[in-house]
């Protein structure tokens, strides 16, 4: 079957390479491009405006801070200090996405000066030490040393929690937001590699709280293939919450974790 | 066309059509900058390099709406038609923004660790079994290759060097990369976010896109089937010369499909493949120009009698011999080569 | 994806870009006048906009190369 096609005959056809544009396609185009700018800003300000709240956790990377207290590597580097007023736990990380146990052990369980800078939300505290080599130098311990070298350990007894790993580095102020899928390939590197995890289970308000997570003992989860596959997803988690000192903790065997 | 290329051959238009493209591209990527900085107080806004990613990938995905919407449009309207001129510019920004959004990702996500960004790209999620839980960056990497190779075959050598159909066929995966995009916010962005605009803005653009795409595709199905032409000896009657509007053309589609533009002009009548050597564009939708055929979307022209670009250029498209009788035209739907001259049919009355 | 197969995806798109770019380099100077001979005395510039996709589609070019300048 042939058959047979007849174009609109328009009155100024178009031509690209053409000096002039028909005046009718000018004005057409003015009006294109207006509608373009003005419907392209509003869209902007739309997808902007209905973001979610990215938490408040902050890093002033500019602010080194020399903190004084008493140094722990087990199960996650940490130093017990006075020097936010009162006894405070505050985790330690590296610079980057790299836990620093390994750079730590020599002075485990000693009082040490440690120089950082600091992330904060909330009551969560973690210092990034500096990468030179005086990040770390041995100290007397302090009047309230044995407050902060034997902390209170202390169960809230038996929860199953339902919310997502995270890493803690991230969600106390490296990054805004840091929680959810966008965010599980740099959790599950930033676990990979020694910072520890945290169960975060958001309360009624919205705000909740990231227990770091220990094995049964106390001890460091080791960050299997099949525990880094569970970072970032909806997750339910049966375990013990221990507060040792002022840190909460989650005890959990990590084979339980079950996605939900 | 094909002589001595450029890097982009300036026009007026084109100029306008930029200036426009990176006015509506810098408004777009400030409005959600300054808004998303407004939305929170100060120390609870989302984190410069985050905001920062999202307003690239936001940007990109917006664009590339507007690049697929072109198509559709100018089909259905001719005064969409100019936006296809330079759409190859919207297409290339759109890579670039693109590009930016996958390297700050990179950096951000990936980077910082012992592991190789790229390592982590496609591992850090392991969950390919998973719909909901699918790593979205995979897909977001698809797309981004094939924007790229389109961004980078952009340019007028390479259609002329891959050969229209291929090329063609390279472009062709914008669907694809559109498919794994839509995938990419769905599965990435619009689950961590609280709120259903985001889903409900990538649906209600992917329904729009579809709906253009179909109604476009439907409407040309009627149009062709309005006419029918018949065969005589033969010699295929594509009915009277004089309802072919001077300087213009009526398209004869033949069995196979296959399409020809038949031309009236200066009292004569030509024809030649309605296909443009440059894009597949449709020459029987173009005119007369300078006594030249000229294609509607991007003014590629042809010699009416031989099928030639005129010298300096070096294109070349099929021609038919044609006659008119009584006042009808009728063309021989066996196509001769590329380039072969034909004799002019001479429309009887015309020439006084 | 597990580690292992993603450094090996990683490794193979290492190893064909690699090779593109140093094709890419031959053909945008020498190679591109066999395939093409309108690209003959093409400015720099131009040809910097054909590398990019010469690096991309490097074993259709090569096959273009090989058999000689194209028909039209």
């Amino acid at each position: 079957m042939t058959r047979l096609i007849r174009p609109k005959p328009e009155k100024d056809l178009f031509i690209g390479w053409a000096a002039d544009t028909p005046k009718v396609d000018r004005r057409f185009l003015f009006a294109a491009a207006v509608g373009l700018v003005a419907g392209g800003g509003g869209a902007a300000w739309a997808l902007a405006d209905a973001q979610s709240a990215p938490g408040p956790g902050v890093w002033d990377q500019g602010l080194i801070l020399d903190v004084d207290g008493y140094v722990v590597a087990d199960p996650y580097p940490l130093i017990r200090t006075t020097a936010f007023g009162g006894v405070k736990t505050v985790l330690l990380s590296s610079m980057t996405k790299c836990g620093v146990r390994d750079r730590l052990e020599r002075l485990d369980g000693t009082f040490a000066r440690i120089r950082g800078s600091l992330m904060q939300r909330g009551p969560h505290s973690m210092l990034a030490v500096v990468d030179d080599g005086d990040w770390l130098t041995p100290t007397q311990g302090a009047a309230a040393s044995a407050e902060l070298s034997n902390p209170q350990v202390r169960s809230l007894g038996r929860a199953t929690l339902r919310g997502e790993i995270l890493d803690t580095k991230c969600w106390y102020g490296a990054m805004r937001p840091a929680d959810g899928k966008v965010h599980k390939a740099c959790a599950s590197l930033c676990i990979r590699f020694g910072l520890p995890p945290a169960m975060f289970a958001k309360a009624a308000d919205g705000e909740g709280r990231a227990l770091v997570m220990t094995t049964p003992d106390g001890g460091f989860v080791t960050p299997t293939e099949v525990f880094l596959a569970h970072v970032a997803d909806p997750v339910e988690v049966d375990g013990e919450i221990v507060l040792v000192g002022d840190l909460p903790t989650f005890r959990v065997q990590p084979t339980s974790i079950r996605r939900v | 066309m094909a002589h001595g290329y450029q890097v982009v051959t300036w026009t007026p238009f084109k100029k306008a059509y930029d200036v426009v493209m990176l006015i509506a591209v810098g408004v777009f990527m400030t409005i959600f900058i300054v808004g998303g900085y407004m939305t929170w107080p100060d120390g609870e806004t989302l984190h410069p390099v985050q905001l920062a990613l999202r307003a690239l990938g936001f940007t990109a995905f917006t664009l590339l709406h507007v690049v697929l919407a072109i198509g559709p449009l100018s089909r259905m309207s001719p005064r969409f038609k100019p936006l296809l001129y330079n759409r190859r510019h919207m297409g290339v920004t759109t890579f670039l923004l693109a590009f930016a959004h996958a390297v700050l990702a990179l950096l951000w996500y990936h980077g910082f660790s012992e592991m190789n960004v790229f390592v982590s790209l496609f591992a850090s999620n392991p969950n390919y079994g998973s719909i909901q839980g699918f790593p979205f960056e995979s897909l977001g990497f698809v797309a981004l290759v094939i924007l790229f190779l389109m961004a980078a075959t952009s340019h007028d050598f390479w259609n002329a060097n891959l050969g229209p159909g291929f090329w063609k066929a390279l472009h062709m995966l914008v669907y694809v990369a559109y498919a794994a995009l839509v995938a990419h916010v769905m599965l990435g962005l619009a689950q961590n976010e609280k709120s259903p605009l985001y889903a409900y803005a990538v649906g209600g653009g992917a329904v729009f896109l579809v709906a253009l795409h179909l109604i476009t595709g439907v409407r040309e199905c009627v149009r062709d089937r309005a006419l029918g032409a018949a065969a005589h000896d033969g010699w295929i009657d594509v009915g009277s010369a004089a309802d072919i509007p001077d300087g213009r053309a009526v398209i004869v589609v033949l069995k196979g499909g296959e399409r020809v533009a038949v031309f009236r002009y200066d009292g004569k009548v030509s024809a030649v493949s309605n296909v443009c050597r440059h894009q597949a564009g449709p020459l029987g939708e173009g005119c007369i120009k300078d006594g030249l055929v000229t294609c509607p979307w991007h003014g590629f022209q042809y010699r009416p009698d031989d099928g030639r670009s005129p010298p300096p250029f070096t294109e070349r498209i099929p021609t038919y011999n044609v006659k008119v009788d009584n006042g009808v035209v009728f063309i021989d739907p066996v196509a001769n080569p590329a380039g072969t001259p034909v004799e002019p049919a001479v429309v009887a009355g015309a020439a006084a | 994806m597990t580690i292992q197969l993603a450094e090996m995806l990683v490794a193979a798109i290492a190893v064909y870009a690699a090779l593109g770019t140093v094709f890419a380099l031959v053909f945008v100077t020498v190679g591109v006048r066999r395939i093409d001979p309108d690209a003959r005395g093409m400015p720099l510039r131009a040809r910097a906009v054909v590398f990019p996709g010469a690096v991309g589609l490097w074993p259709l070019l090569l096959v273009f190369m090989i058999r000689g300048e194209r028909k039209t």
